[in-house]
C-alpha cells in the first residue's frame, strides 16, 4: 500500500513537471498561435534562412517568438558530439546572430 | 523450465535474426530521425532515450534486437492470455502471433508504430488480468502517460485505457484525471512543437488525392497484413461475439487511422487487437492446427511478396567516402531523407554552388537537377561523378 502510495505520488509529480516545462515553453511560443502575421513571419524568416544557410528545418526548433525576432537552438543531428547553437533572427531582415552576443 | 529456456533462447535468435536483416537493408528516414532524436512528429520520450546512444558504433543495430525482441517476446503475454485455454489452442494463438505477417515484416525496424503495439498488447494483457489492474492500477496510468509521449498514435488505444481505468480500484474522478490529464499533457506539448503539428496535417492529407476505392484496398491490405488473414478474421469474429466494445471502438479508430493516414508500417497495430480478440474466452478455434499451417503459410507468403522499402543512396555514398578516406560536408541538391544525416561522415546540407569548395561529396537527387554549370562548377572543383546509383553521386577526387 505504501509502495503504491509512492508510485502515485511519483506520477503525479512527473505530470506536474511535464505540464510546467511544456506551459512555459508553449507560453514562449504563444503568438505563433494568437497572432497569423506574426506566425507568416517566423515561417518566412526560417525558410529564407534554412535556404541562405543550408540548413534543414528540423534542424532549427524554434524556442522563443516575440513581434520582432524569435530564437532557435541550431543542432546539426550528427551522430556523436552534437552541440545547440542559440541565434536570433529577425523578423524583417532574416539576419541571425548568436544568443551569446 | 529446460523448455522455457529453449524456447526464450530460440524466439531471441529469431529477433536478432529480423533485426539483422533490416539492418542489412539500411536505415530508413523515420528511422535515423528517431536514431538522432529529431524533434518531429512524434512526441520526444523514445527518441529521446534513442538519441542518448547516438555515439554508440552499433547503436542502429542495438535498437533493432531491442524492438524485435520487444515484439517477439510479447509471446508470453499471448500465452497468459490464453492461459484458460487447452495447451494445443494456446500453441496455436502464440503461433498466430508470431506468424502476422506484420511482425514478419515489421520486427526489427525501428518505427514507433512498433513499440504502441507493443504496449497495446501489454494493455490488452492488463486487461485479461483484471485482479493486477485491481491491485496496480498505477500501472496503467503510467502505461497511458508513457504510450502518449512515444506516439500520437497511443490516443487511438483510449477506449482500452478507459476500459482498464473503470476495472481497477479507482473512484470516478481520478479515473478520469488519470485519463484526461496525459492527453492534455499532449495537447501542450504539440504547442511546443511546430514542426510536429505541421507533420501531423501532413500524415492526415496523405491519402488525399486517393479515391474511396483505393483507400478502402490499401485499408483492406493493413488489415490482413496486421494478422495475415486468420488471425485478422478470428479476433474480428472474437471481439463481435463477445461484445468487447472497446477493443471493437479501438479497432475501429485504428481502421480509420490506417485509411487516412495510408502508411504500411501502421498494419503492425492491427495485430495486438486481434489476439486480443482471439484470446477471448468466448472465442473458440476450431482445428487449431489447421488455422495456425494456414497462417504460417499466409504470413511467409505476405513477407515474401510485399517488397521492402527501396534502399537509399547514402549507404553506397558513405562507402565510397571511407573507401576515398575522406570526410566532411556533404551537399544535397533536392528532396532527401534523413538517413543522410545519420550515415554520412560529417554535416549534411542543402546545395549552394558557394559551399561546394569545403564539401567532400555533391548529390543531385533526383538525377537532373543539378543543371550544366552545377556539373561544370563540381568538374572544375576536383570532383568526379560516380554512376550506377539511383541519384547523380559526386564524390571529391583525392588523386588531382
Amino acid at each position: 500500500m505504501f509502495l503504491q502510495k509512492q508510485f502515485w505520488n511519483s506520477f503525479w509529480g512527473i505530470c506536474i513537471l511535464i505540464a510546467f516545462i511544456f506551459a512555459v515553453h508553449a507560453w514562449n511560443l504563444r503568438l505563433l498561435y494568437t497572432d497569423p502575421t506574426v506566425r507568416n513571419q517566423v515561417k518566412t524568416s526560417m525558410e529564407a534562412v534554412a535556404e541562405r544557410e543550408g540548413w534543414l528545418i528540423s534542424d532549427m526548433p524554434v524556442r522563443k517568438v516575440t513581434r520582432d525576432w524569435i530564437v532557435i537552438h541550431y543542432r546539426r543531428h550528427v551522430r556523436g558530439p552534437d552541440p545547440k547553437t542559440c541565434y536570433y533572427i529577425a523578423l524583417d531582415t532574416h539576419a541571425i546572430s548568436p544568443c551569446s552576443l | 523450465m529446460l523448455a522455457r529456456i529453449l524456447t526464450i533462447v530460440g524466439l531471441q535468435g529469431f529477433a536478432v535474426l529480423t533485426a539483422m536483416l533490416h539492418q542489412h537493408l539500411g536505415v530508413h528516414t523515420d528511422e535515423a530521425k528517431y536514431l538522432l532524436n529529431i524533434p518531429y512528429p512524434h512526441p520526444p520520450l523514445m527518441r529521446w532515450i534513442m538519441g542518448l546512444t547516438d555515439g554508440w558504433q552499433h547503436q542502429e543495430l542495438f535498437w533493432r534486437i531491442f524492438f524485435a525482441s520487444c515484439l517477439i517476446q510479447c509471446v508470453w503475454l499471448v500465452a497468459d492470455m490464453a492461459r484458460n485455454r487447452t495447451r494445443e489452442e494456446r500453441l496455436t494463438l502464440c503461433g498466430l502471433w508470431l506468424f502476422t505477417g506484420a511482425l514478419l515484416l515489421q520486427a526489427g525496424t525501428l518505427m514507433m508504430a512498433t513499440i504502441t503495439a507493443v504496449e497495446a498488447l501489454f494493455l490488452c494483457w492488463m486487461l485479461a488480468r483484471p485482479e493486477l489492474l485491481r491491485k496496480w492500477s498505477i500501472l496503467i496510468a503510467a502505461l497511458w502517460l508513457e504510450m502518449l509521449f512515444v506516439a500520437y498514435q497511443g490516443t487511438l488505444f483510449a477506449p482500452l485505457v478507459w476500459l482498464a481505468l473503470q476495472k481497477s480500484n479507482l473512484s470516478f474522478s481520478k479515473r478520469l484525471t488519470v485519463f484526461v490529464v496525459p492527453i492534455i499533457l499532449l495537447a501542450l506539448y504539440t504547442l511546443t512543437n511546430p514542426l510536429a503539428v505541421a507533420s501531423l496535417g501532413l500524415v492526415g492529407g496523405m491519402g488525399r488525392g486517393a479515391d474511396v476505392s483505393e483507400i478502402l484496398l490499401h485499408t483492406f491490405k493493413l488489415w490482413l497484413i496486421g494478422g495475415s488473414g486468420v488471425l485478422s478474421i478470428l479476433g474480428l469474429l472474437g471481439m463481435i461475439r463477445h461484445r468487447h466494445w472497446a477493443l471493437f471502438g479501438t479497432f475501429l479508430l485504428v481502421t480509420i487511422y490506417c485509411g487516412v493516414s495510408y502508411r504500411e508500417y501502421y498494419a503492425i497495430l492491427f495485430a495486438p487487437l486481434f489476439i486480443a480478440g482471439a484470446a477471448l474466452p468466448s472465442q473458440k478455434i476450431a482445428s487449431p492446427a489447421f488455422h495456425l499451417a494456414l497462417q504460417m503459410v499466409i504470413g511467409v507468403l505476405l513477407f515474401l511478396y510485399i517488397p521492402f522499402a527501396p534502399l537509399s543512396t547514402a549507404r553506397a555514398v558513405r562507402a565510397a567516402l571511407d573507401d576515398a578516406g575522406i570526410a566532411g560536408p556533404v551537399l544535397i541538391n533536392g528532396s532527401f531523407g534523413h538517413e543522410w544525416q545519420y550515415l554520412m561522415p560529417g554535416p549534411v546540407r542543402k546545395y549552394n554552388r558557394e559551399e561546394v569548395d569545403s564539401a567532400v561529396a555533391v548529390i543531385c537527387s533526383p538525377p537532373g537537377v543539378c543543371v550544366e554549370a552545377d556539373h561544370r562548377l563540381m568538374d572544375e572543383s576536383g570532383f568526379r561523378m560516380y554512376p550506377g546509383y539511383g541519384d547523380e553521386v559526386w564524390i571529391r577526387n583525392q588523386i588531382p
